[in-house]
């Protein structure tokens, strides 16, 4: 154990503080320098792009678009916020999809159900995993554990129509008298 | 000598096999005659109760372990206590938050807390901060001598933490500066169970290097919230993750707001009915909500008092402290254990730079051109990126943050950075983050006027 406070030095030390002026430290969190190396090793596929909204100093709050060349969502445009955590990656990052999609995973306020946002996080996961489970979720929907149970039960029983669905709602038009900007 | 004192005199007057090395009875102590011993211990103690008197010891948190805490280390002779804390009293608090009556409800915790602490124990200076540790400077931090933690989440003390370790300082040669070290002493209670550590940044593990310590939160696939609930938790979280967005479009939650509160018990219990799960109560939805736990005064009394013992002997050095980390289990029994943990020597937060000397013109570009050819870095780095204090100064990847950083390339690093300091290197081949301890020399001096 060792001695911090001596009775002696106790004097010493007062002194010595209220001299030295000294200028204050900003700072940084261990979660904001892992998610600053999760970015750097960042292996984006060409339909995918990172843009900082808050600028390069916050790498707390970015903005992930994804254009899917194949699948039902062929040449769409879907743009994701993820908010981090000063505890990254000990806690999930929250990802929310800020277009609004006609998908059996997404509902229409922007949550995105994949397991490793939730129950399946681990800190071993990186941002990187994330972005490939989304891409994922739009190269194969998985009707079997909706959040939007319409679009689920289309997408299993007439796929075709949920094709068509799809198609209508990319262009700007409505599904069941929600409607759905235009984002291909 | 006064009867009130008897009991801390006891602890502060012996010497012994049982103190720790640095412990000052002074040399006459050491000599054979009792009444001797007795009467030097005496005026030695009163030495070491007036040092406690006059020492600057911060608690943080006037809750359930924040009561307990300014009981104990007034009553152990701390004699100048600050107390901070950001929330109002709440009846649900008055079972163990003995410093409360009915009368403070809705009062701030840290200024009642104060008031009470005054009004009963003599001699003692208690002052109340209402507001949140974020929203103080670090150079309030910078005062106390020692901080003792009552906090109730994992956030708060990791900013706790940043903030003591990066009082740290070490020299050339990686040594570190002891009087630069800020003590914590971190108490935790859940239920029957709690913890007390000790921490000193720079030699026991800080909290960041055993974060690994705290499991996971427990969270639900939201498919299941939506489609497939089966439990009264499902059903709440339902409401508070999904349902509130909708019906409550724009309004942000406040789990503090009773009416918020009730609006969200009234739903889940509605959706509940519908899927046939009973269960759901105000106190669950409160409990999963705000991820609490019902408090035991028992536990929080068992972990405050370890944790103001380990402050006396921290600030006296009377008996060998804890090294470094008790659990205490009241499940079944009385149930402790304790673990010395080791510090992680890669860790973020506390661990000391690999120290570099530059001198005071060498650019940004320059400089990460000089860590590549360092030896010590051999086989480390390949592409790294820097940043200094929240400020990434050049970043490898993605393209367009490399386009935004690239200016600062042609920067002085010492323009960069304004003063000494430790730059955070990250690099696809390492595991974690670098520290580099970037020391300046042939500074230019400001010019007289």
């Amino acid at each position: 154990m060792i001695n911090l406070f001596s009775v002696k030095k106790k004097q010493q030390e007062a002194a010595q503080n209220n001299a030295n002026g000294r200028a204050p430290i900003k700072k940084q969190s261990p979660g904001e320098l892992r998610v600053q190396k999760d970015i750097t090793e960042l292996n984006l596929a060409k339909t995918t792009s990172i843009t900082f909204p808050m600028g390069k100093d916050n790498l707390l709050n970015f903005e992930i678009t994804i254009c899917p060349d194949e699948g039902y969502y062929q040449d769409g445009t879907f743009v994701f916020s993820f908010q981090i955590s000063p505890l990254y990656p000990h806690e999930a990052p929250k990802v929310k999809c800020k277009t609004k999609v006609y998908h059996p995973n997404i509902d229409l306020e922007g949550n995105v159900c994949l397991n490793i946002l939730r129950e399946d996080w681990k800190p071993v996961l990186s941002i990187n995993s994330i972005v490939y489970g989304l891409q994922y979720l739009f190269l194969d929907p998985n009707p079997d554990d909706p959040l939007n149970h319409e679009a689920a039960e289309v997408l299993r029983d007439h796929p075709r129509q949920f094709q068509a669905n799809v198609k209508r709602s990319m262009a700007g038009g409505y599904i069941n008298g929600q409607h759905f900007t235009r984002c291909i | 000598m006064e009867a009130r004192w008897r009991d801390i005199d006891f602890l502060l007057q012996r010497p012994g096999k049982l103190v720790s090395d640095g412990f000052e009875p002074g040399p006459e102590v050491c000599s054979a005659a009792q009444c001797v011993c007795l009467v030097i211990g005496s005026s030695l103690s009163l030495q070491l109760r007036e040092f406690l008197r006059d020492f600057k010891i911060l608690v943080i948190g006037a809750g359930g372990l924040g009561c307990e805490m300014l009981k104990d280390l007034a009553l152990s002779g701390f004699g100048n206590i600050d107390v901070i804390d950001m929330d109002t009293i709440d009846v649900s608090n008055l079972n163990r938050q003995f410093l409360f009556r009915m009368h403070d409800v809705g009062k701030p915790k840290a200024q009642v807390a104060a008031e009470k602490i005054m009004q009963r124990i003599k001699g003692v200076t208690v002052t109340p901060h209402y507001g949140r540790i974020e929203d103080k400077d670090i150079e309030f931090y910078r005062e106390f001598q020692l901080i003792v933690l009552g906090l109730d989440s994992l956030e708060a003390r990791s900013y706790i933490n940043s903030i003591a370790c990066s009082f740290l300082e070490y020299n050339e040669d990686g040594e570190l500066d002891m009087s630069t070290i800020k003590p914590m002493v971190d108490g935790g209670t859940e239920g029957f169970k709690g913890h007390a550590r000790v921490i000193l940044p720079g030699f026991t593990p800080c909290f960041h290097c055993t974060l690994w310590l705290f499991p996971p939160q427990v969270t639900y696939p939201l498919c299941t919230l939506a489609e497939t609930p089966r439990s009264p938790a499902h059903c709440i979280e339902y409401v508070h993750l999904i349902q509130w967005g909708q019906d409550r479009e724009g309004e942000s939650f406040n789990p503090d707001n009773p009416e918020h509160m009730t609006w969200m018990y009234e739903q889940a219990l509605k959706r509940a009915e519908q899927f046939n799960i009973s269960g759901v109560t105000y106190s669950l939805t409160q409990g999963v909500v705000k991820n609490i736990i019902p408090a035991i005064a028992s536990t929080n009394a068992i972990v405050s008092a370890i944790c103001s013992l380990e402050a006396l002997k921290l600030a006296t050095m009377c008996s060998k402290g804890l090294d470094n980390y008790m659990m205490y289990s009241g499940t079944q029994g009385v149930y402790t254990h304790t673990v010395s943990y080791e510090k992680d020597s890669s860790c973020m937060v506390c661990s000391p730079g690999v120290p570099v000397e530059v001198d005071s013109s060498i650019t940004l570009q320059e400089f990460i051109d000089m860590l590549l050819l360092d030896a010590r870095f051999k086989d480390k780095l390949s592409k790294p990126s820097v940043s200094f204090q929240g400020t990434n100064l050049y970043m490898q990847a993605p393209p367009v943050l490399e386009e935004m950083t690239r200016p600062n390339l042609q920067s002085s690093l010492l323009s960069l950075m304004g003063s000494k300091g430790v730059l955070n290197v990250n690099d696809r081949k390492l595991a974690g983050v670098l520290r580099v301890q970037v020391a300046f020399r042939n500074v230019p001096t400001p010019m007289a006027v």
